[in-house]
């Protein structure tokens, strides 16, 4: 248990006329540090406008972190949004796990701002 | 003046001239100018002679002039007389002699032959200059420039204190000298040389503020000489009664960027003056020292902080680290040998009292068994009124800046115990209490062997520092092991005791929980042996940690034992498990794979939910994954549409399940890390035992951060 081998950066990103939650999540999730991130993201309020986690800097997640995104992606549904390169480690996981279907998924920051950005596709 | 005066046999000697003329000479010379006969009875003697040696003309003449030869150079007048009566002339002879009153001067001699009117030498002439002062000047600048050079290589405050002391003392033929240094109101002695070990007892520190020499010099900045018994006891009324064994004093102070820091004091046995010469030798040597002291003290203060700082940064990683606490204090122990202590030890008071010794290590890996040794026959009494049970009952640490003999003594249990104490050498010691919660549950003892090494006080304050983060630690790590320890046990519990005997099929799992200090998981594995000559096996993996993943497990596992008791496939049973977790009152994620195998039909159906692919390997040897297209996790989603799979799977082949802590390595990509695991299954022994062993050793799983369920089985060949 490395300190600071999970780094959360929350904040707001504007998109369209609305702003909404924005969840950076950089190092390694797994068992000793997912309730660290659970917390976070319920953190995030669950009935804004929408919810960017960006799991870009993710290099590792492992089941534990996984159940975080998956019981976020099913409280907020399409008002979640959840940013993974594709080939990434937790794109890998998201695909072998069968969960990729039940996450919006995006490749970039940009792309989830934009399926965030209109009122009318959550 | 008679014919036999010396000046006449002189004035004779000197040929034509007038007598009267080098009479005069002779009798106004700063040289003592001497003759004496063929067997050295000396002859004349002029009045330079006379202030010189002390001796009057009427006492010299007609004495042999070994009178003034020093017993330690007997030989040398006969030697000199020798040369002199053969016709030869001694120039510049430098030498000792004796005065009357006992005192030794150097001397210059010049010695020429004396001959009569025929040329027959018939005695010699002595003309000695008194050199001793140019001697000591010489001798003074000599030794000054012997201390100079001694100090400018020393570099311990010891070293520097035992090389000023040789010099000066010996320069300034002192019988004792000490050198005292000043620590906060006290003078404490931290060098010193000829005086009697009774005599000193009670001068190792004394206050500053004391009427004494060495304190009032310390106080005033200024040189202190004190000649004769009398000036000392008006002085000091203290000595009125005292018997004065050193009748002449030097106290000089030691200042160092204009602060008084130290002070040396030389002992004289003769009531003595010092000349100016002295005076500046040793103001001059005092200089030296101080400047030497002063540096070895912040080149020692420097490599201590050194010392200090790398154990800190040490103790300070290792404690950071997920580790058990014995592990922790082990490691901490060898870091303090490395850096600021010859051995340490550490003690630990269990719940019965008794004290428990964790750690003892020494920086001599010779002296560690001896170390053991003395901690094992000689544990420490409990009782003890000073040191770790001391510490450990009161929580106040105890700082030994020395430990002298007598503490041993009175330390010791006996002979052999006071013996293994002296051979591993106590020179000053530290006990800190390990404290958390408000309650004192160990103790670090610090002990230096190398008397040039005492601890302070901020040595003591930096392991009281470490001491407490130590015990925070450490009292965590105990907390936490006791929950997880708990997990542990109760997560075995519910697994499964022993699995199914199934002919044709065997089996072999295992549960790994993770390494000591990470979270306990949840996973689980199941077994179940089917009344058509089928098998049913499940892995799977309860996110969440602890008791609480632990007790959903121990729910979930019977309940799909029933269902796939009761006829449910495995759909349907995988689908049960859902809706089960999906009625808990707090949401939990599982992923699992769920296995129904028919050897008659030598066919396997499953369902992959959020779980990695199931492996089989076939009888050739080629492995598969066990992928089909699977469903997400179960428990969080309402609606799942549950699919199953089938494989062919041939008798000799080998099925494999396991959990996501078998393959998923920070850093290592997912499909790489099922890669090699299926090289490494490829060739695993047939045997589930031994291929789990072979897979756990090829899959490294040892100290990873996640708990590891595996589940093989082998399906035997037919017989042919």
């Amino acid at each position: 248990m490395k300190p600071g081998r999970l780094k959360l950066d929350a904040g707001t990103r504007a998109t369209g006329d609305r702003e909404v939650a924005y969840l950076a999540v950089a190092g390694e999730v797994d068992l000793s540090n997912a309730e660290e991130l659970r917390e976070a993201v319920d953190d995030t309020g669950g009935n804004g406008a929408g919810v960017v986690i960006d799991l870009t800097d993710v290099g590792f997640m492992d089941s534990s972190g996984l159940a975080v995104i998956l019981q976020a992606a099913r409280d907020r549904e399409s008002r979640l949004v959840i940013v993974a390169a594709p080939g990434s480690a937790v794109e890998r996981l998201l695909e072998m796990t069968e969960a990729a279907g039940r996450v919006r998924l995006m490749g970039s920051e940009q792309q989830a701002l934009e399926a965030l950005a209109d009122p009318d596709a959550g | 003046m008679p014919a036999e005066s010396p000046i006449g046999a002189l004035a004779g000697l000197a040929g034509p001239s007038p007598g009267d003329h080098f009479a005069a000479i002779v009798e106004s010379s700063d040289d003592a100018i001497i003759t004496k006969d063929r067997d050295a009875v000396i002859t004349s003697w002029n009045p330079a002679a006379e202030r010189m040696y002390g001796y009057s003309a009427e006492e010299a003449i007609g004495t042999p002039i070994s009178i003034l030869i020093p017993p330690d150079r007997a030989g040398e007048e006969r030697r000199i007389l020798d040369q002199v009566l053969k016709g030869e002339r001694v120039d510049h002879y430098e030498t000792e002699r004796v005065a009357k009153d006992g005192g030794r001067l150097m001397v210059s001699l010049t010695v020429s032959p004396l001959r009569d009117d025929d040329g027959q030498t018939v005695g010699a002439s002595v003309i000695a200059r008194d050199i001793t002062h140019d001697h000591r000047s010489r001798e003074l600048a000599a030794r000054l420039h012997q201390v100079t050079a001694a100090l400018s290589r020393e570099l311990t405050p010891d070293r520097v204190v035992d090389v000023v002391l040789e010099q000066v003392t010996e320069g300034l033929g002192a019988v004792a000298g000490a050198v005292g240094e000043v620590q906060g109101d006290e003078v404490v002695l931290i060098g010193n040389v000829g005086y009697s070990e009774a005599g000193l007892a009670d001068w190792q520190r004394f206050a500053l503020d004391l009427d004494v020499p060495m304190s009032v010099v310390v106080r005033s900045g200024e040189a202190l000489y004190l000649i004769g018994p009398e000036q000392l006891r008006a002085r000091f009324p203290t000595f009125a009664e005292a018997t004065i064994t050193h009748p002449s004093l030097a106290v000089l102070p030691l200042i160092s960027a204009g602060t008084v820091f130290g002070v040396i004091s030389l002992s004289f046995e003769t009531t003595r003056d010092f000349d100016a010469e002295e005076r500046a030798f040793l103001f001059a040597a005092t200089q030296q020292a101080a400047h030497a002291l002063s540096r070895a003290r912040s080149y020692e203060g420097e490599r201590q902080e050194a010392r200090r700082q790398r154990f800190l940064a040490e103790a300070g990683e290792l404690l950071s680290e997920p580790l058990d606490p014995d592990a922790a204090l082990q490691r901490l122990a060898q870091i303090a040998v490395d850096s600021l202590a010859d051995w340490c030890g550490v003690e630990m008071r269990e719940e019965d009292g008794e004290l428990r010794s964790v750690a003892v290590t020494h920086a001599d890996p010779q002296q560690v068994r001896l170390a053991h040794e003395l901690r094992e026959r000689y544990p420490v009494a409990p009782d003890s009124e000073t040191g770790v049970p001391n510490v450990i009952r009161t929580g106040n640490s105890e700082l030994y800046r020395e430990v002298p003999d007598e503490l041993l003594v009175e330390a010791a249990q006996d002979d052999e115990h006071l013996r293994l104490l002296q051979t591993l050498g106590l020179s000053s010691a530290m006990v800190v209490p390990l404290k958390a919660r408000g309650k004192v549950f160990g103790a670090i003892t610090f002990v230096v062997s190398d008397p040039e090494r005492g601890y302070d006080d901020e040595d003591l304050a930096l392991v009281e520092d470490l001491a407490r983060t130590a015990a925070l630690v450490v009292d965590n790590a105990r907390l936490y092991r006791r929950e997880h320890d708990a997990a542990v046990t109760l997560q075995r519990a519910l697994l499964p005791q022993s699995l199914p005997e199934v002919p044709g099929l065997r089996f072999d799992a295992r549960y790994h929980p993770a390494a000591p200090g990470s979270e306990v998981g949840g996973d689980w594995f199941e077994v179940v042996a089917l009344d058509d000559g089928g098998v049913a096996l499940t892995i799977g993996d309860v996110a969440g940690r602890g008791i609480r993943a632990a007790s959903v497990m121990g729910q979930l596992r019977p309940s799909l034992g029933a269902f796939v008791r009761d006829g449910h496939g495995p759909k349907e049973a995988v689908e049960r498990i859902h809706r089960l977790m999906l009625e808990f009152p707090r949401t939990e994620m599982i992923t699992l794979f769920h296995l129904r195998y028919d050897p008659a039909a030598e066919r396997a159906r499953y369902v992959r939910a959020g779980h990695p692919p199931g492996l089989v390997r076939c009888p050739g040897g080629e492995v598969r994954e066990l992928m089909g297209e699977g469903i997400p996790p179960l428990g969080i989603f309402q609606e799942i549409e549950f699919v199953d799979n089938d494989a062919d799977v041939s008798p000799g082949s080998m099925v494999l399940l396991y959990t996501d802590g078998l393959i998923e390595r920070p850093n290592v990509d997912l499909a790489d890390s099922i890669e090699r695991l299926k090289r490494a299954f490829e060739e695993a022994p047939a045997d589930p035992a031994e291929a789990l062993d072979w897979i756990e050793e090829k899959l490294v799983i040892q100290g990873i951060g996640d708990d590891v369920a595996l589940l093989a089985m082998t399906i035997d060949a037919r017989d042919q």
